[in-house]
């Protein structure tokens, strides 16, 4: 028997049509500077699932690899 | 979490990107695949979907999995961690700032007893590598303490054969050329970072000299001009900005503005933070609870839109969930004062809840037992909601002083990962499917 990892349904959308509104601008400037380390895991099935996990070599520091809330420690 | 938004895959497939934030890993699935995740149905061929992490048995306890991995990481870290404050003085005087700040002379014992207990790690045999962090007041107002520890701390490194890294976090009003040469070459200084309000006459309002002057020209091209210099070539800059109903509007100018500076780098990443309360009272200038989530969206896309570089999902699972909660973590205040988190030294209220003085500890020994210790087996308890909570590996709980203050501290990425992620696959240059 299984169940979904971490099933959090999320909050209501908070900004109407945010994306598309940017999308054509924003995808323009993609791949230029993030670079994506897609791996196909499998195409074969019907299940479809791809990472695009970004590469980090771009980034730095330890507030990247985290989330911040507040105080300098995070 | 599953993103709102449906994306073109270049093999023409349509898809919805999902995070794991067991692995913080980010995936694109099919649609069907997104919509049973989503509602929970799983189906004969899922197996490929638990390798991956995303579907897991309905008996598993993850979050306890999360919580030990945790109490292991914090317990078992081959890392130790100084926070060092070399002043308890500031030179700004920012509204919102929960310290108080005064003219503390750092004494020469002091020094003495911090130098020696860091050598005492570093050729203890238990650590891979000191990792300091400078902090304060304003740290640079105590800029020949700090060159004076650093260079006692590198040559105790040196010898024990350990690595040493080192941060600032600083207003940023104080740097100029020659002293960023310094605390990069000699005090191995690799990371800056520094707070910038908003755009010019905002920061220069918020975060004021105290002499009234402005800062945010200064330190922008101070900045702009270290990303040239050869010298300081392994120097990183990570640019924060405290949100509040100041600025919460004005991400676009802001940015712009670090664009025009030169800041769009790949040594510089820029954050937005909200402002919080330190035990003062910030309600005037704190964004409501309810409306940091898309004003913090609002961040992302200016940044974005200005080629600023920054960090849209964590790159990942949060073990230690910060200094507090790690006895190999420590905290030592301009008066040699030591705590265990940083909100302690400077703040009112809590200066008394110091664990004893850097000179009269044993400079072997780990520091004195603090109050969050105990912080994984409060989160195993369910004392906070964080047990049940979706993103609890990668935030960790975000701050144990808070929670025991009853304010929840979640980071608004709780309310925002889905836009996040949508934001993110496009930037990864998939085209959303309107
Ligand atoms: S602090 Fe909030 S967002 Fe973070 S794990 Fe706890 S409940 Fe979740
Ligand atoms: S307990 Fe909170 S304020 Fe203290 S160091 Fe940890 S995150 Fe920062």
């Amino acid at each position: 028997m299984i169940c979904f990892s971490s099933g959090f349904r999320g909050a209501p959308m908070l900004i109407d049509s945010w994306l598309l509104q940017h999308a054509a601008e924003l995808a323009e400037q993609a791949g230029t500077q993030l670079s994506a380390a897609a791996g196909v895991l499998h195409h074969e099935a019907h299940v479809f699932m791809e990472e695009i996990t970004q590469a980090t070599t771009t980034l730095h520091s330890a507030f990247t690899e985290t989330v911040n809330a507040g105080c300098a420690e995070n | 979490m599953v993103g709102r938004n449906a994306f073109r895959h270049p093999s023409g497939r349509v898809v919805r990107p999902v995070l794991n934030t067991a692995t913080a890993k980010v995936y694109l699935v099919d649609l069907a695949t997104a919509q049973r995740l989503e509602a929970g149905v799983a189906e004969g061929d899922d197996a490929r979907l638990a390798q991956s992490g995303l579907l897991v048995e309905v008996d598993h306890d993850e979050a306890a999995e999360v919580i030990e991995a945790s109490r292991v990481a914090a317990r078992d870290r081959r890392t130790r961690d100084f926070v060092v404050m070399p002043s308890a003085y500031c030179n700004m005087g920012c509204g919102y700032c929960g310290q108080t700040h005064e003219r503390v002379t750092v004494s020469r014992d002091h020094r003495a007893a911090l130098a020696e207990r860091v050598a005492r790690a570093a050729r203890g045999g238990r650590y891979d590598t000191l990792n300091v962090r400078w902090f304060g007041g304003e740290p640079l107002m105590g800029y020949a303490v700090l060159l004076d520890l650093s260079r006692r701390f590198t040559a105790a490194a040196d010898e024990a054969g350990v690595g040493y890294a080192a941060k600032i976090v600083t207003n940023g009003s104080l740097l100029d050329a020659r002293k960023l040469r310094a605390l990069h070459r000699d005090a191995r200084i690799s990371s800056v970072e520094v707070t910038l309000d908003g755009p010019a006459e905002v920061h220069d309002a918020s975060r004021p000299l105290k002499s009234g002057a402005g800062s945010f020209h200064k330190i922008i091209g101070v900045i702009g001009a270290a990303l040239r210099d050869p010298e300081l070539d392994g120097l990183h800059f990570t640019v924060r900005t405290n949100i509040g109903v100041h600025n919460a509007a004005l991400a676009e100018p802001f940015a712009a503005e670090l664009a025009a500076a030169g800041l769009a780098h790949d040594r510089v990443a820029c954050y937005p933070a909200p402002v919080h309360s330190w035990g003062n009272d910030v309600s005037d200038v704190a964004v409501p609870r309810a409306d940091l989530a898309a004003a913090e969206m609002a961040w992302f896309l200016a940044y974005q839109r200005h080629g600023l570089r920054f960090r849209l999902l964590p790159a990942a699972p949060r073990r230690v969930v910060c200094a507090a909660t790690s006895r190999h973590s420590e905290v030592v205040g301009a008066d040699g004062r030591v705590y265990s988190c940083t909100e302690q030294s400077l703040v009112p209220g809590h200066r008394d809840e110091d664990l004893g003085h850097v000179g009269s500890l044993a400079a072997d020994e780990l520091r004195p037992p603090g109050a969050f210790d105990d912080w994984y087996d409060t989160l195993d308890a369910g004392a906070t909601a964080c047990r049940g909570c979706a993103i609890l590996p990668v935030c960790g709980g975000a701050c144990p002083k808070l929670w025991r203050e009853g304010k929840p501290p979640c980071p608004s990425l709780r309310d925002n990962v889905r836009d996040r992620l949508d934001l993110y696959a496009l930037t990864a240059g998939y085209t959303p499917v309107g």
